[in-house]
């Protein structure tokens, strides 16, 4: 699905503020595993999944996606593919208030060819299965922290990406409602959806639904486990 | 196609979500496009109203100067001047002004002239006891036809007039405060002389003998003075002097504009607005996505007010009688009776305005949006 050869990002190159966030990280992610990228706060583990999800550049090293190096790729192709390939939730959620839930979720696929009836189609499908339809005509800034976390991750769901990034998912959310998220992104995984997560959360990384923890420590790798063969 | 009704949809309500802010520039915008479609409006108005005259002028008209002033003509000079080569016709006229101080207005008292292509609105041509008026006249004194028109000059002398007819607005400067009666009851009004008329118009055959014409007039009556078309026109401009106004006027919606895009670029892109960008960016809309977006933004808002304001300006300029830019305007409000210009409307003002007001605004909401959309969308990871 996709590898990282040998990454590595250095932020404000030459200038005093110089920052080597990433140094030659290298993994693989397979299909329909979970992933998560663990380690204490500026550890890069933000860096990494932007690189992943292709809104990073990296200064060094090769991204792969579906074996077809990204890295020296024009915006405009970076764009579309992350549109195909990948559903990013934020840590902040970045969702856009003054505007519906619908509206929210819909909006990754406005400038698509995808017929409105549809995206509406989809709309309603995701809104069940995250058990928040009755939300669909709320503005955002209306919601509670989980409800808008399953807008953010329902936003990542409509252009149904192979890939699902989520930086730090539960960071607002209490114990009830991360088990809720990851008993969620368990079932995107099941569905066959690879889902990497950063996170420094136990209840994230000590669960027993993810597959691969890989431990970063000053933007290098120090541990890689594979905890559970995949079915 | 689809794409684009979406992403109008969403520009749409964009726009609405910041409500305030786009209604407050709407304003604005609005306003400025009123006051540039408004001095486009009115200063071509006043030049078709003055290109009107100009055409409507007699070739030649011949004064008689004594004590250099214009005084009254003798009949026997025509018979002179019409013996000069090139001269198809000469015709006196009869005219003087009026000061009425009813209305504190200052009618133009006239006969009827062959050369005056006046049409008549409603009625006939006046015959003796009966007038007819120009439309600013009528307004002023609320005259209708039937009505009847009284003229004072000191205390003895009085003229009672039926209104036969009114001047339709073919040209309101030159009809406007006009009053057109017969011959008899004008001389008799102003005492004039019977042998006597206020000038000649001189109908040369061949325009470019104007001048020669002009020339053996001179040398022939030394006390006349011919005074060619070109030369009435110059007398028009001086009565509107408008020039100086206008350039006041142009100057105040310069600055207007300035303070606008001033005001507009101080703004800028929002935190909030870069934030959307970035969003947007992240989730898979291509730059040329959000510039699209934006495109609609701006198009709305400023298409809306180019619409509004060329409106606005319109019924301002010629049904409010431009009264905005009456302190600039004084001259010929004194001047002459008020009288409502008539709508000219020309396309290519149009197309000016729209290049002053609707493609800067475009441009000032595009750029700082297009430069926002091609950074990477990594920064808003971590807001
Ligand atoms: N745009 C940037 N310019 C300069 N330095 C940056 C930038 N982005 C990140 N960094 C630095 O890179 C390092 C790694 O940042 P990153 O956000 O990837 O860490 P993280 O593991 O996600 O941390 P956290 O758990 O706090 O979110 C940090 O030291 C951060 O200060
Ligand atoms: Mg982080």
């Amino acid at each position: 699905m996709v590898s990282v050869e040998a990454v590595s990002k250095v932020y404000n190159a030459g200038m005093p503020d110089e920052m080597l966030a990433l140094s030659e990280v290298s993994l693989d992610t397979g299909r329909a595993e979970m992933v998560v990228l663990k380690g204490p706060s500026g550890s890069g583990k933000t860096t990494l999944l932007g690189i992943i999800g292709c809104m990073v550049r990296p200064t060094q090293g090769k991204v792969l996606i579906d074996g077809r190096d990204v890295v020296k790729l024009p915006e405009r192709f970076l764009t579309q593919i992350r549109r195909k390939t990948f559903g990013f939730i934020f840590q902040h959620f970045n969702l856009i208030p003054g505007i519906s839930v619908g509206e929210n979720i819909c909006l990754p696929l406005y400038p698509t060819r995808i017929p409105t009836a549809v995206m509406k189609d989809r709309l309603h499908k995701i809104l069940t299965n995250l058990d928040i339809q009755h939300k669909v005509n709320t503005e955002v800034t209306r919601l509670s922290g989980g409800e808008r976390q399953r807008v953010a991750i329902a936003r990542a769901l409509i252009n149904d990406p192979e890939m699902l990034l989520a930086d730090e998912p539960t960071a607002h959310l209490d114990s009830k409602l991360s088990e809720d998220l990851i008993d969620i992104l368990r079932r995107l995984s099941q569905q066959g959806k690879t889902v990497i997560i950063a996170s420094h959360d136990p209840i994230v990384y000590d669960n027993h639904v993810v597959n691969r923890i890989i431990e970063m420590r000053h933007g290098r790798v120090v541990d890689h486990q594979i905890k559970q063969a995949l079915l | 196609m689809r794409k684009h009704y979406r992403i109008l949809e969403y520009a749409l309500s964009s726009l609405l979500r910041r409500k305030y802010k786009n209604l407050a520039l709407w304003f604005i915008y609005t306003l400025l496009v009123c006051v540039l479609s408004s001095v486009m409006f009115l200063t071509h108005s006043l030049k078709t109203e003055a290109l009107n005259v100009f055409t409507d002028a007699p070739e030649l008209i011949v004064q008689r100067l004594s004590g250099g002033r214009h005084d009254l003509i003798p009949l026997q000079y025509a018979a002179l001047i019409e013996s000069i080569p090139g001269v198809a016709s000469v015709q006196p006229r009869y005219w003087g002004y009026y000061y009425d101080p009813l209305t504190e207005g200052n009618y133009t008292i006239m006969t009827k002239t062959t050369n005056a292509e006046l049409n008549l609105l409603t009625g006939t041509m006046p015959q003796e006891g009966q007038c007819a008026v120009g439309k600013g006249v009528a307004l002023a004194r609320q005259l209708d036809i039937d009505d009847t028109m009284f003229f004072t000059l000191g205390s003895e002398q009085k003229l009672m007039l039926k209104v036969v007819g009114i001047f339709t607005v073919n040209s309101s400067v030159l009809t406007n405060d006009l009053v057109v009666l017969n011959k008899n009851d004008l001389t008799r009004f102003f005492t004039m002389d019977k042998a006597k008329a206020t000038d000649f118009i001189v109908r040369v055959g061949n325009e470019l003998e104007i001048n020669t014409v002009a020339n053996k007039i001179r040398r022939m009556l030394p006390d006349t003075r011919p005074i060619a078309r070109s030369e009435i026109l110059r007398t028009y401009e001086n009565v509107f002097n408008w020039r100086g106004g206008m350039a006041l006027v142009m100057f105040c919606g310069t600055l207007l504009a300035f303070f606008i895009f001033a005001w507009d670029k101080a703004t800028g892109l929002s935190a909030e607005e870069r934030q959307e960008i970035g969003i947007l960016k992240a989730i898979g809309w291509e730059t040329s996505d959000v510039l699209t977006l934006k495109f609609w933004e701006a198009m709305v808002v400023s298409f809306t007010s180019f619409i509004g304001g060329l409106i606005l300006g319109y019924v301002h300029v010629f049904y409010l009688g431009g009264s905005i830019f009456e302190p600039f305007l004084k001259g010929w409000s004194v001047l002459l009776p008020p009288f409502d210009l008539i709508p000219y409307i020309d396309i290519y003002q149009v197309i000016v305005i729209f290049f002053l007001t609707v493609v800067p605004y475009l441009a000032s909401t595009i750029i700082p949006a297009w430069k926002a959309a091609i950074a990477d969308p990594d920064t808003i990871m971590r807001t």
